[in-house]
């Protein structure tokens, strides 16, 4: 039987049904301008580091807590030896040309990753996350390694106002 | 003779010479229309026999197999599986000189290569070959292996690599996978020392420690009791600032 990612990558598609769920390969929500995201990291495997990776293609994320005066990026990485359990993070607008939608609208992409051998890895195995949580939002995530539990890596996600 | 005898004579000519062409043709074409090089191809046969049994004998030789050491990370590509001296002769022949008369067999009794190194490969050192005690090997690095070993090497850890991307690894080439962000296929690639998949993030957090983050988000300043022990290595770049501040001349 064909691994998960292999059936994303047969199928160039970002979500399947497998056992009557819904399984993301990324996950995508979209978000305003101004808002910010806070990432709570709920549980995480012992046995290999894992990561939360975002990424927003028309605006740029900024750490604004905690404080460690971060450049503004369009893709983040918050791995579990280095980053705090709960992190906030604005969502601020492109001071360019190439900008948002009218609306100001965006989209936020996440994805886990592992790391073995200090070599980061995505999409590959049995890696693949599902929404246990709507509202905040509950991504349990599976590394490709190991029983696919969904459970190497949990996490919310909460979308605020942003700070006036 | 008529001229339909004549007309049919010389088409009947051109038929038979098509059909020798033909004929001639297929008979040389190589085995299941597909070339292979030497160093490909399986023990059927005679002559692969003797091309596996010549890479054999010449890596008794001392200075060949130091060679293929420098090179290869190992001392022997004929004590491999077949699968692995295909990938490495593929790429390299000339490492010994194999075939161009230039090796001699000078000690064909001191084999004294390691069985451990038979099926499988071991991660490469200098000191790999530690029966070798004619080579002095205290000065030497590691050799970079070379990216088809490389990736034959990957295949053995685990990553989670499995189908098709063992099969690549497998055959030495770079692991895929796809992007569902950028919606393409992306390749492993290897620069000699380590592999990376392409990357797009940035680690915010680069430097710190998730237990060095204190409530207030800064990273913790040394305490008193920590002032003798604190090292300007291990400062942040918040204090090392401080510390320049305080050792400037007052204004005025």
């Amino acid at each position: 039987m064909s691994s998960l990612s292999e059936r994303f990558r047969s199928r160039r598609s970002s979500s399947l049904v497998v056992n009557g769920e819904v399984v993301f390969s990324v996950y995508r929500k979209r978000v305003e301008i101004g808002q910010t995201l806070r990432v709570t990291r709920i549980t995480c495997s012992p046995d290999r580091e894992q990561s939360l990776n975002l990424s927003c293609s028309g605006a740029l994320l900024r750490v604004t807590e905690p404080a460690i005066d971060s450049t503004p990026v369009s893709g983040l990485t918050l791995r579990s030896s280095r980053c705090p359990e709960s992190v906030e993070i604005g969502i601020e607008a492109i001071t360019s040309d190439i900008g948002p939608n009218a609306s100001g609208a965006v989209d936020i992409i996440c994805w886990n990753t592992w790391f073995v051998d200090d070599i980061e890895h995505a999409w590959i195995g049995e890696a693949g996350m599902r929404l246990a949580g709507a509202d905040p939002i509950r991504l349990e995530c599976n590394d490709g390694l190991g029983d696919t539990d969904f459970g190497d890596l949990v996490v919310e996600l909460r979308i605020t106002p942003g700070k006036p | 003779m008529t001229d339909l005898e004549l007309i049919a004579v010389f088409a009947g000519s051109w038929i038979v010479a098509a059909a020798i062409w033909m004929l001639l043709d297929w008979a040389a074409r190589p085995k299941h229309a597909r070339f292979r090089p030497k160093g490909d191809r399986i023990h059927r046969g005679v002559f692969s026999y003797r091309h596996f049994r010549k890479v054999r004998r010449a890596e008794e030789n001392e200075e060949v197999r130091l060679r293929l050491e420098q090179r290869y990370g190992r001392p022997t590509l004929a004590l491999r599986s077949k699968r692995q001296t295909r990938v490495l002769a593929r790429h390299d022949r000339h490492v010994s000189g194999i075939g161009r008369g230039t090796i001699t067999a000078q000690n064909p009794g001191s084999s004294d290569l390691t069985p451990a190194l038979a099926g499988g490969l071991a991660m490469p050192t200098a000191a790999s070959d530690t029966a070798n005690s004619d080579t002095d090997n205290s000065g030497d690095t590691a050799a970079p292996l070379t990216e088809p070993v490389y990736w034959n090497e990957l295949r053995d850890r685990a990553m989670g690599f499995d189908g098709e991307n063992q099969e690549r690894l497998a055959n030495g080439e770079a692991p895929v996978r796809y992007n569902p962000v950028f919606h393409e296929d992306e390749t492993m690639t290897y620069d000699g020392t380590t592999s990376a998949w392409p990357s797009h993030t940035v680690d915010p957090f680069e430097g710190f420690t998730a237990d060095a983050l204190s409530e207030d988000g800064l990273p913790e300043t040394g305490t008193a009791d920590d002032e003798s022990t604190s090292s300007p290595e291990s400062d942040s770049a918040m204090e090392r600032a401080v510390r320049d501040l305080e050792h400037l001349p007052e204004a005025g």
